[in-house]
């Protein structure tokens, strides 16, 4: 038992090494926010005309943008005042499409993101929207924040069965139980 | 060997102290996925007032519902996009924490503060632990705050720990050298990808 829930610990951990520690050193870069500043390295707006894109909807009207300009990754589509706005984003890249309701001419608005911001990105993709690529990221995902709660719960067991003096372990857990405890009860009911 | 005993308590209690912030890592990050509806809550509303003074003499909506919060002892983010004032002399402003949202109206002419509080469940705050961070007007989630940086740190050094351990305490390190390489070359090949052409 206990060599297999170390293999479980062990290999879930290999596999998913990278992706967890990018999770963690890019949650670094967000915790330090004013040591690691985000700032766009670069905005550019085009304006283009495309004739009939305003009888255009819905995925249609994202496949025609794609076509059109050079714009990628998971977007969110908006109906705003007379207008549709697309915004596309992958990491280091924003793109807002203006889609008018009344004329052809659709403007794009390029904002090329520093590293910091790309990092900030890539802790935040999430869902199963945007192409194969961010499913299969998303998938990852989902085993990467799966794999956190197995290498907690593996490790407690692996500490129990390791040590003989177990005395501190119980009390550092205690604390700390008390402490996350303590943290909900005075957002919930002090607060 | 009393080196590798060391980094194996320091591993083992690393993990003790990390284990509550990996447990809110994991289930909030699987709610942001899958957006599951039993962690959603039903705010029941409580309602109260309170008599503030305060003269009609602030030009910043922002530092007004700072001022209003402090006075009122409530701790949270004001939100900007939910503050307004009306022609009646009323002043509304949201005020937010993980654990509750509150809607202030100030009105100046009886001085009187009307709080609607709409607490959150535990599971929205035990989510949201993954990453609050310091909540203005409240020193104890500075504490939060610093059990969160530390939790970080002391996660990324125990990865590296764990593969020392792994590397000097297995015969057969063939295997998962493979398996640790494949899949540092996977990841990174993945992120390069959607970074260049994502």
């Amino acid at each position: 038992m206990f060599n297999r829930i170390r293999q479980i610990h062990l290999f879930s951990a290999f596999i998913l090494t990278v992706f967890v520690l990018m999770y963690f050193v890019t949650g670094l870069v967000m915790i330090f926010e004013e040591h690691f500043q985000r700032k766009d390295n670069s905005v550019t707006t085009v304006t283009k005309e495309i004739p009939g894109i305003r009888v255009v909807s819905g995925d249609n009207l994202v496949t025609a943008v794609r076509e059109h300009f050079e714009v990628r990754g998971q977007y969110q589509v908006r109906q705003g005042e007379a207008r549709t706005v697309i915004s596309f984003r992958h990491p280091g890249m924003e793109a807002t499409v203006v889609v008018p309701y009344h004329s052809d001419t659709v403007t794009v608005t390029t904002r090329k993101k520093n590293f910091v911001a790309a990092l900030h990105h890539f802790h935040r993709i999430h869902g199963y929207h945007g192409g194969w690529n961010y499913r299969i990221w998303a998938f990852v995902y989902d085993l990467s924040a799966f794999s956190m709660i197995v290498f907690a719960i593996t490790g407690v067991y692996l500490w129990y069965k390791t040590e003989r003096v177990r005395w501190p372990g119980w009390l550092i857990l205690a604390g700390f139980t008390l402490f996350i405890a303590f943290t909900i009860y005075y957002l919930r009911y002090l607060q | 060997m009393r080196i590798r005993k060391l980094f194996l308590k320091v591993h083992l209690y690393s993990g003790l102290i990390c284990f509550w912030y990996l447990i809110a890592l994991g289930t909030s990050s699987l709610n942001f996925n899958h957006h599951f509806s039993f962690m959603e809550s039903k705010p029941v509303q409580e309602e109260w007032a309170r008599t503030i003074n305060l003269t009609d003499n602030f030009r910043d909506d922002l530092v007004l519902s700072e001022t209003l919060r402090d006075s009122l002892s409530l701790i949270g983010w004001p939100l900007p996009w939910e503050t307004w004032h009306d022609s009646t002399g009323l002043f509304h402003f949201t005020l937010q924490h993980p654990g509750k949202k509150y809607i202030v109206d100030y009105t100046f002419t009886d001085k009187v503060a009307r709080v609607q509080e709409l607490p959150r469940g535990i599971w929205h705050i035990f989510n949201a632990m993954h990453g609050i961070g310091r909540v203005p007007n409240s020193h104890f989630m500075s504490i939060w705050q610093w059990y969160t940086r530390i939790t970080v740190v002391l996660i990324v050094f125990s990865v590296f720990l764990g593969i020392y351990l792994w590397y000097t305490g297995n015969r057969d390190k063939k295997t998962g050298l493979y398996v640790l390489m494949v899949s540092a070359l996977i990841s990174l090949g993945w992120m390069l990808q959607l970074y260049f052409y994502g």
